[in-house]
């Protein structure tokens, strides 16, 4: 290398290099990066400028976003997705191209060795250090009236200007980032990909096989991040608060990142109404819902005891549920007011949801009262056989209740019979 | 081949003016709908006709209240970054079902999701055959979709004044040899029928 190569190399690593220029200057050459698409370069322009001026607004704000934007390039991010088999190239934030390798048929090849514990793993400990960084940048952007306005070769679509109720509403959603973060942390994710994939290839991923392969999956892995979870959020919903009002108040005309949208009107106040009182609940005990007041809410639990995901799953038969089988429809306490119907009804929306038989009663005067775990408003049909071959309809029924018994009656020489209760809600 | 019938007001801040001044207006509505350009866009009273080169009578005429620009929502919000035409109360009526597939393919790029298929987005939308007892097609809400399919809302059938089926969600084919077909699921299964078929007509 030429000595004066060397030179200029060292200078450039100087702090002294650094304030040479000032902080506005430095966010200008930064955003001529960020218009290139040049994420590394703009970054660091942004990183010098709040090396010179720790409160620059404009500073605070791009590199709020800029370090998250440069996460999948830089080693611990860039090592993972490597990691995971993902090719080096074709990372390019603004035309992503880099997917993971598939087999002959199209199916993704499970990277070997990677146990799906390590998803978390990864969120905690490094994209949560970035987020943790860019709220703290976004809170130094104090000023109500700030805004910046970013060229469509910035944003890739439009000219758009940026201010403080966007930034706000920003910092909300990295603060519920992180409440994510912490709180699937605190779960156990400990099984290995391929396996899973195996199972998968061999027809017999399903619900049930996972759990019972898996007996720590989804229970409590620790407790030590509730109390940042806690505060994580706290700080999510008084955020979004500040922001929703920011929002709110802008005049009609003003064209930010974020805007209001009068459609919304009602259903974005029942959201900030549910988020006050869940907040509420963490101080005042359970609240009761203004949108729904046969319910009560408490996030307390949450954040106090060993909730695992695991002990509020219901019994799986494959990946259909088995009704009845739901250990606790008021989730540990969180919601308090939901019937057992109210969530099955809910879930059966989208899962298959399975009958389950109770043991049969026999009466002197040779009647059966058969009775099975239903889905309200479902159609049923009871099939019987003496073979377990040939099966012939009973009877059918349209379920009232979580619970239905039918009474059967039966001629005295009978010996045996089989009954199956099949949905047939169209 | 298109003719603009008459544009009772047109304002754009950046770019229409510009199509005005050059004389092009009339084809103007192939226009790209991303960017900068389409920023403050607002058009009402919009009428285009469609000629075949061979008939003197158009063989479809396309009405649309209001074009304006607006934002595409995500959650609770309108998104600064992504912005949309909208075409407000439109309607499409074609004189004849023969031909259909043509008639309809020839419809703006945009209206057929030749272009960014998220940038557009048709409220309140009627297609129909002349004919007072011709199968009408309304849809609150239509997306065009880049393969030629309009994602619908809110979507009614009629014959005549007679309404036959609604549906809350469908797909509109309007390019291709199965132009005019409606497609939906009904408990989880596929569903389908020609509307304007008249040769060959089906039944939900």
């Amino acid at each position: 290398m030429k000595p004066y190569l060397l030179v200029l190399l060292i200078a450039s690593l100087l702090p002294g290099h650094i304030h040479s220029q000032t902080a506005d200057a430095w966010v200008t050459q930064g955003r001529t990066y960020l218009g290139k698409h040049d994420l590394a370069d703009a970054d660091n322009c942004f990183s010098n400028a709040l090396t010179v001026s720790k409160t620059n607004q404009t500073a605070n704000a791009f590199y709020a976003i800029t370090r998250l934007l440069v996460l999948p390039n830089q080693p611990p991010g860039s090592n993972f997705l490597t990691r995971l088999g993902l090719p080096s190239s074709g990372r390019n934030i603004y035309n992503w191209t880099a997917m993971p390798p598939k087999d002959t048929n199209g199916l993704v090849l499970a990277p070997d060795g990677v146990n799906a514990n390590e998803f978390p793993a990864q969120l905690r400990t490094n994209v949560l250090l970035a987020i943790a960084g860019a709220i703290s940048n976004l809170s130094l952007v104090t000023e109500t009236n700030f805004t910046v306005t970013l060229s469509s070769n910035e944003t890739t679509t439009v000219l758009t200007t940026v201010d403080y109720g966007d930034l706000r509403l920003i910092q909300a959603g990295l603060y519920a980032a992180k409440y994510f973060t912490y709180t699937l942390n605190g779960q156990d994710f400990n099984a290995q990909l391929t396996s899973l994939r195996a199972l998968y290839q061999s027809g017999g991923l399903t619900a049930s096989r996972v759990l019972a392969d898996y007996p720590q999956l989804l229970t409590v892995a620790t407790t030590n991040d509730l109390p940042l979870a806690l505060a994580s959020f706290t700080n999510a919903v008084n955020t979004y608060l500040l922001a929703s009002e920011f929002i709110r108040s802008r005049a009609t005309n003003d064209v930010r990142l974020f805007n209001y949208d009068p459609d919304s009107l009602q259903t974005e106040s029942n959201f900030r109404s549910v988020l006050q009182e869940l907040k509420a609940s963490l101080t005042g005990g359970p609240q009761v819902l203004a949108l729904n007041t046969n319910l009560t809410v408490n996030m307390a639990p949450q954040f106090a005891d060993r909730i695992s995901f695991r002990g509020l799953l219901p019994k799986f038969d494959g990946n259909a549920v088995e009704l009845g089988s739901l250990p606790d429809s008021n989730f540990d306490g969180v919601v308090d007011g939901l019937t057992l119907g109210d969530v099955e009804g809910f879930l059966g929306k989208h899962l298959t949801m399975l009958p389950v038989g109770y043991l049969p009663e026999f009466s002197t005067s040779n009647t059966l009262s058969l009775a099975f775990t239903t889905l309200q408003g479902h159609q049923y049909v009871l099939e019987n056989s003496t073979n377990l071959s040939d099966w012939q309809i009973q009877t059918n029924f349209t379920a009232t209740d979580t619970t239905s018994t039918l009474v059967s009656h039966h001629s005295p020489g009978l010996s045996q019979l089989f009954y199956r209760l099949r949905d047939d809600t169209q | 081949m298109l003719r603009l019938k008459r544009f009772t007001r047109l304002s754009c801040r950046l770019w229409a003016w510009a199509y005005l001044a050059a004389g092009i207006l009339p084809f103007s509505f192939c226009f790209p709908v991303a960017g900068d350009e389409l920023l403050g866009f607002v058009a009402a009273g919009v009428d285009i006709w469609q000629y075949d080169s061979d008939e003197a009578a158009p063989v479809l005429e396309l009405r649309a209240a209001r074009l304006f620009t607006d934002h595409e929502r995500r959650g609770f919000f309108k998104i600064g970054l992504l912005p949309m035409l909208v075409a407000e109360n439109v309607q499409i009526q074609f004189r004849s079902v023969s031909g259909l597939t043509n008639v309809l393919a020839d419809l703006p790029p945009w209206m057929v999701g030749a272009t960014d298929s998220h940038c557009v987005e048709l409220r309140s939308v009627e297609l129909f055959a002349t004919g007072s007892d011709a199968i009408r097609l309304k849809a609150g809400l239509a997306r065009p979709k880049q393969d030629g399919i309009w994602e619908l809302k809110s979507v009614a059938v009629f014959a005549g004044a007679k309404q036959t089926f609604s549906l809350p969600e469908a797909q509109f084919q309007i390019v291709g040899p199965d132009a005019g077909r409606l497609i939906w699921k009904l408990g989880g299964q596929p569903q389908a029928i020609s509307l304007f078929n008249t040769q060959n007509p089906e039944t939900p």
